[in-house]
């Protein structure tokens, strides 16, 4: 059996914050190299960035807008990842819930007042999401499938159904891959007119303490963390763990989807063939990076949507690709996740050669 | 009698840790040299550094005189230094000559010849009289034929000095008897042996000298036979050891807790399979069950704990069927479980004390409400639990990973026996700890049978079982024995049920 | 349905799908060795993307088929090694880094990419020789030379590495290592074995074939390089090897299955059959999925797969 085990050390805060500061300069140091050699002085290039992050108003809600989702669906894989599951099965499930509660906005009568169709759109999306996810955890304990591999497989699977209903049978009249447009009234209401950022963001915050509260202070937050800890203890213990698989992948997915719903409703109002988004993975890289704190979440949801809208300032100025972001996020990540190794290396060794000194 | 082995002033220190503290013993060729210790002496260590697992921070190694270093367990093996572990070194998916071949740098060092390695296995076999099948597979085997193996492995390289630790422990008597047989042939043939155990008895049986290391220090070499079981028992341990500590007034009321009937549950090998057992415990009682590892133990204990299936037959408690309940529902009725893996399966790690002590109570009404954990209250508790136990900790809240093994196992307890069990089953409690905690452990399932509940103990440690227990039966095969009771309860007969032999007639009680 | 049960149009599907085998089939292979020395290389994607973008790159200022291959097999190499220097020396978990250094080579690769060649309305095209190769006379045979004996030289070579690989697996001291490490560590480490160094050589074998495997999708089988080029064929590979038992000739036969399924749907697609292409085009996850429910439980996966072996432990 394929386990894929996630053990998290409650280091003391100090190595943790040192870490990161060593992680993100180290990440930094590298996309300097990779901007260097493009010809492009690395502080104009960054200059650029902030410039591009903060300038404007316009940039900043935006910021606040990508954030939204990615925030939603880190909570997402961090429950996952709390029960010692990878869910990379994200993608999927936002695709899922945002067709599925794109159709209660433009099928059901058109009297019904936006904050029910909310309500109902925000059920539908996490309860798809949620089977979509939970599915992927039925054939983990069932058939004891590697989870990793389901999950991406099922993106492909959810991308390309999505895609075809949408060039189909639910495709709005015009030509074009994409459903129909959700009525006006059923948008959620921009922070500020003319800026990309939503309401929705509430939502993401709530969730935020939602989370942290299911954590720190719910059985069924503490059965969770069990199960991801030690599978044996948490049986052990009672906790039924087909059940609370299929549960944690269920969540996950239901998070995962409700990010769908976010998107539809606040930013696109329909749903369109080929938004391909790598949303999942980089959520996942979040929820990595915050250690999976629910208030970290959010804040590494802020900085790579920073690093995002930044990074397109600096491709339209300076020619330098996006992708550069992803290099970045991901080399932060990996020096995160070798340093307590590499320090107690290091510790090990000088401890040795004082021991040697003859103590 | 020339020395095969000088190690002079072995130091290994892990981290502040100083496992082996500046040891010296040395092994004449031809003679079997115990190493003699309790859990934690150092014994593993210093053989590990012998074998080149471990680097020593500070000593000297000298083999037939001449100094040398030992980098890796292939210079060692290819010094003539064979090690069998405690913990078979075997791949169970390999077959027998797989095994044995793996790793040698002689004519298989490339590309292997199965047929050439299969005929010398058997001549090797035929010359120690050893019992080998190269084609088995490994899992198929059982653990003294295994073991056997493993010897084959060391002499098949060309072992001149053997070590084994700790080799009797998953054997039976008669599958003892005979490697210590094999042990003596080699030692006729000019081999040497290094014997590591904690058990009195043995070393006392086989070996030539004695070295007897404590807390990481060697307080002295001797001639086996110039010293007693008593003498030894004082070194090991440092101070003056009562054998054993007892249980007075025990009040055992007649009302059985728990029953098994006619139970059948399947084992990971066949001996291991529990046929038809039946047998009961009463409240206030302490019911012992001894016996060698892998006859059952394991598979008993989880069939009650609900952590196994039974495949027929029936457990019930007080009166209430419990057969194949769930986990939850058979806490629920006042089954406490201390299992064997602290720290794998009784604790979980990465969690605090706090959240430990409800791990298995989480439907607790004083901690839980509405779904939720009250952990202000349970704070309070947990207070009292650590002044009642004396749990010794760094930091209050710090993860019960940086727990001694001793503490780790009070906490285990305190969670379980606070829960007023109607039983409490206690696989191997006092694996690996310190006296003191032993000590400790005993007294509080002494304690739990006086309050009233009924305890199963399983053990290997005979003198405890003898002690704290009321009633003993052996399990042997997956079959349990007649309960044996006062006069009859005596190592003897332990000893020869364990080994699957009958005792005589009219030595046991009910 | 007529045009399904041609011959020719038979002939041409299987043709296809055996050459679609070869970058599903050589990352898997690779993945053997990984896995049965104990490390389940989630990086296999990220090593085969890695590989097509250097090898597209070298063949598009050397044109030289060879010379691209071995620098694509290169690049996987040195992808691998990072990833075996993460997990054996750092013991991260496997999954995690796997993922994220996944991520870093989708970067990584679409950054230089864009910085080499820009954005253009007319991609650059590998141009190199296609590496077709008829074998004499086989080739001949009707329908079953245009399939088996009029192939890419990789496909021949793929052959070879399979039987290669069995070999060295079943009869060799390094494959006993090798499958000793991912069984019990402990156990090998005491029998002389250097655990580490198996794990980074199993690694280093992955990486050179993850490589060749992309390669061949940007050298031969696009002609040219886009971003996420492997589609997650990576992950494929990663369920065919629990499919085929981490044996390599059973690993063969399912990438062979693979590999037609994924001609048979872009036939379909050109053919005009009357489904939607979407629906096709997801025929090779979906088949991935069905594997992976049929054949995980009964699977023997290395005992040891996955885990972090330290040496020196207290």
């Amino acid at each position: 059996m394929i386990k894929t085990p996630m053990t998290w050390n409650n280091s003391r805060i100090s190595k943790t914050v040192l870490s990161f500061l060593i992680a993100f300069a180290a990440a930094f140091l590298f996309s300097i190299l990779f901007i260097a050699a493009l010809g492009v002085n690395p502080f104009v290039a960054y200059g650029k960035l902030i410039a591009g992050a903060f300038g404007r108003t316009s940039s900043i809600f935006e910021i606040l807008a990508k954030a939204t989702p990615l925030t939603i669906m880190g909570l997402g894989v961090s429950i996952g990842l709390r029960g010692g599951f990878s869910n990379l099965g994200g993608d999927g499930q936002f695709y899922v819930g945002a067709l599925s509660s794109v159709c209660i906005g433009l099928y059901l009568p058109q009297t019904i007042p936006a904050p029910v169709i909310w309500l109902l759109a925000i059920l539908t999306a996490l309860v798809s999401g949620g089977l979509y996810g939970g599915l992927a955890g039925y054939c983990k304990t069932r058939f004891n499938t590697n989870e990793v591999i389901i999950t991406i497989m099922m993106n492909y699977v959810a991308q390309y159904v999505v895609s075809w209903l949408v060039s189909g049978p639910l495709q709005a009249p015009g030509g074009i891959p994409q459903t129909k447009a959700l009525a006006a009234a059923y948008t959620i209401p921009k922070l500020l007119s003319g800026t990309r950022a939503h309401w929705g963001i509430m939502l993401a915050l709530a969730l935020v303490f939602l989370v942290s509260f299911l954590f720190k202070r719910t059985i069924l937050g503490f059965r969770i963390e069990a199960l991801g800890a030690s599978p044996a203890a948490a049986k052990y213990a009672g906790i039924n763990s087909k059940l609370y698989t299929a549960l944690i992948l269920a969540l996950s997915g239901g998070f995962c989807g409700l990010a769908g719903m976010i998107e539809v409703y606040g930013t696109y109002y329909r749903v369109l063939d080929g938004i391909t988004t790598s949303f999942g993975f980089t959520a996942m890289l979040i929820a990595l990076l915050a250690q999976l704190n629910p208030f970290g979440i959010f804040l590494g949801s802020i900085f790579i949507s920073i690093l995002t809208v930044g990074a397109n300032s600096m491709q339209i100025a300076l020619n330098i690709p996006t992708s550069i972001v992803n290099v970045i996020q991901s080399l932060i990540i990996i020096f995160i996740l070798i340093m307590p190794s590499v320090t107690t290396r290091l510790a090990d060794r000088h401890r040795r050669r004082l021991d040697g000194r003859g103590e | 009698m020339p020395d095969i082995l000088n190690m002079v002033n072995m130091t290994k220190c892990f981290g502040t840790f100083k496992a082996n503290d500046n040891i010296s013993i040395d092994v004449h060729e031809g003679e079997i040299l115990a190493l003699l210790g309790e859990n934690g002496a150092g014994k593993t260590t210093l053989m590990n550094l012998l074998y080149g697992l471990y680097q020593p921070t500070a000593g000297t190694i000298y083999l037939n005189g001449t100094e040398v270093k030992i980098e890796s367990p292939l210079t060692a093996i290819s010094m003539g230094i064979g090690m069998v572990h405690q913990h078979f070194m075997l791949v169970k998916a390999f077959k027998t000559w797989e095994n044995i071949v793996l790793g040698l740098q002689d004519e298989q060092r490339t590309i292997l010849k199965e047929e050439m390695a299969k005929e010398k296995i058997r001549a090797l076999a035929a010359d120690y009289h050893l019992q080998l099948d190269p084609d088995a597979q490994i899992d198929s085997l059982s653990v003294g034929l295994q073991q056997q193996v493993e010897i084959a492995k060391v002499l098949y390289r060309g072992c001149r000095l053997l070590i084994m630790d700790e080799p009797t422990g998953v054997l039976t008597p008669m599958e003892k008897e005979s490697i210590f047989i094999t042990l003596r042939e080699l030692t006729k043939k000019g081999l040497s042996v290094i014997f590591i155990s904690h058990k009195l008895e043995e070393v006392l049986e086989i070996s030539n000298r004695v070295a007897v290391l404590c807390r990481g220090k060697n307080v002295c070499t001797v001639n086996t036979k110039d010293v007693t079981k008593e003498d030894l028992a004082r070194m090991m341990v440092g101070r003056d050891v009562v054998l054993t500590v007892e249980r007075k007034n025990a009040r055992i009321e007649e009302e059985t807790v728990v029953a098994l009937n006619n139970v059948c549950v399947t084992g990971n090998r066949l001996a291991s399979c529990l046929k038809n057992m039946s047998f009961r415990v009463r409240k206030g009682e302490i019911f012992g069950i001894a016996g060698v590892d892998g006859n059952g133990q394991s598979e008993l204990v989880e069939a009650i704990n609900g952590l196994r299936k039974v495949e027929s037959g029936s457990i019930t408690l007080c009166g209430r069927d419990i057969t194949n309940a769930r986990i939850s529902e058979i806490i629920q009725a006042g089954i406490a479980f201390v299992p064997e893996d602290r720290k794998a399966v009784g604790t979980v790690q990465n969690f605090n004390i706090d959240r430990n002590l409800i791990l298995r109570n989480l439907k607790d009404r004083r901690f839980t409400k509405h779904g939720l954990i009250l952990y202000s209250i349970l704070r309070k508790e947990t207070e009292q639990t650590i002044d009642e136990f004396d749990i010794r900790f760094a930091k209050r809240d710090d993860p019960v990973r940086h727990m001694s093994g001793g503490n780790l196992q009070k906490v285990i307890l305190a969670r379980e026996i606070k829960s007023e069990p109607k039983l409490l089953v206690a696989m191997h409690p006092t694996r690996g700890l310190d006296v003191g905690a032993i000590e400790f452990i005993h007294k509080q399932i002494i304690d739990a049978a006086n309050r009233g509940a009924a305890v199963l103990l399983v053990s290997t440690e005979l003198e405890e079982i003898i002690s704290l227990s009321d009633s003993v039966s052996v399990i042997f095969d997956g079959r349990l024995s007649a309960p044996l009771r006062g006069s009859s309860l005596n190592m003897e007969n332990l000893g020869l049920l364990m080994g699957g032999s009958k005792i005589k007639e009219g030595e046991t009680d009910d | 349905m007529s045009v399904l049960l041609n011959a020719t149009f038979l002939a041409t599907l299987l043709a296809a799908g055996v050459r679609m085998t070869i970058p599903i089939l050589l990352p898997a292979v690779g993945e053997i060795f990984a896995e049965r020395s104990g490390i389940l290389n989630i990086n296999l994607e990220g090593q085969m993307l890695i590989g097509a973008f250097c090898s597209f790159v070298v063949s598009y200022y050397t044109h030289s088929l060879l010379l691209s291959l071995l620098v694509g097999a290169a690049s996987g190499v040195l992808l691998a090694m990072l990833m075996a220097v993460c997990c054996v020396r750092w013991h991260c978990n496997h999954c995690v880094i796997g993922i994220t250094l996944n991520m870093f080579s989708l970067g990584f690769t679409s950054f230089w990419y864009r910085v080499i060649y820009g954005v253009t309305t007319a991609p650059p095209k590998a141009d190199v020789s296609s590496g077709m190769v008829a074998i004499p006379g086989l080739s001949k045979i009707p329908f079953l030379g245009e399939i088996l004996f009029q192939q890419n030289f990789l496909f021949y070579l793929s052959l070879v590495i399979v039987a290669v690989s069995f070999y060295i697996l079943h009869k060799t001291q390094f494959g006993l290592k090798i499958r000793a490490t991912g069984e019990y560590p402990r156990a090998a480490e005491t029998m002389g074995v250097n655990v580490s160094r198996i794990q980074v050589i199993s690694m280093a074998i992955c990486g050179s074939l993850a490589g060749m495997g992309g390669s061949f999708l940007s050298l031969i089988s696009l002609n040219r390089f886009v971003d996420n080029i492997t589609a997650s064929r990576g992950f494929i590979a990663l369920a065919i090897v629990i499919f085929g038992k981490w044996e390599p000739w059973k690993v063969l036969l399912a990438s062979l299955l693979f590999g037609t399924i994924d001609a048979l749907q872009l036939r379909l697609q050109a053919v005009g059959v009357d489904a939607p292409y979407q629906l096709l085009s997801m025929l090779p996850y979906l088949l991935t999925i069905f594997v992976m429910i049929f054949t995980a439980k009964r699977s023997h996966s290395p005992a040891a797969l996955g885990e972090n072996y330290e040496r020196e432990q207290v």
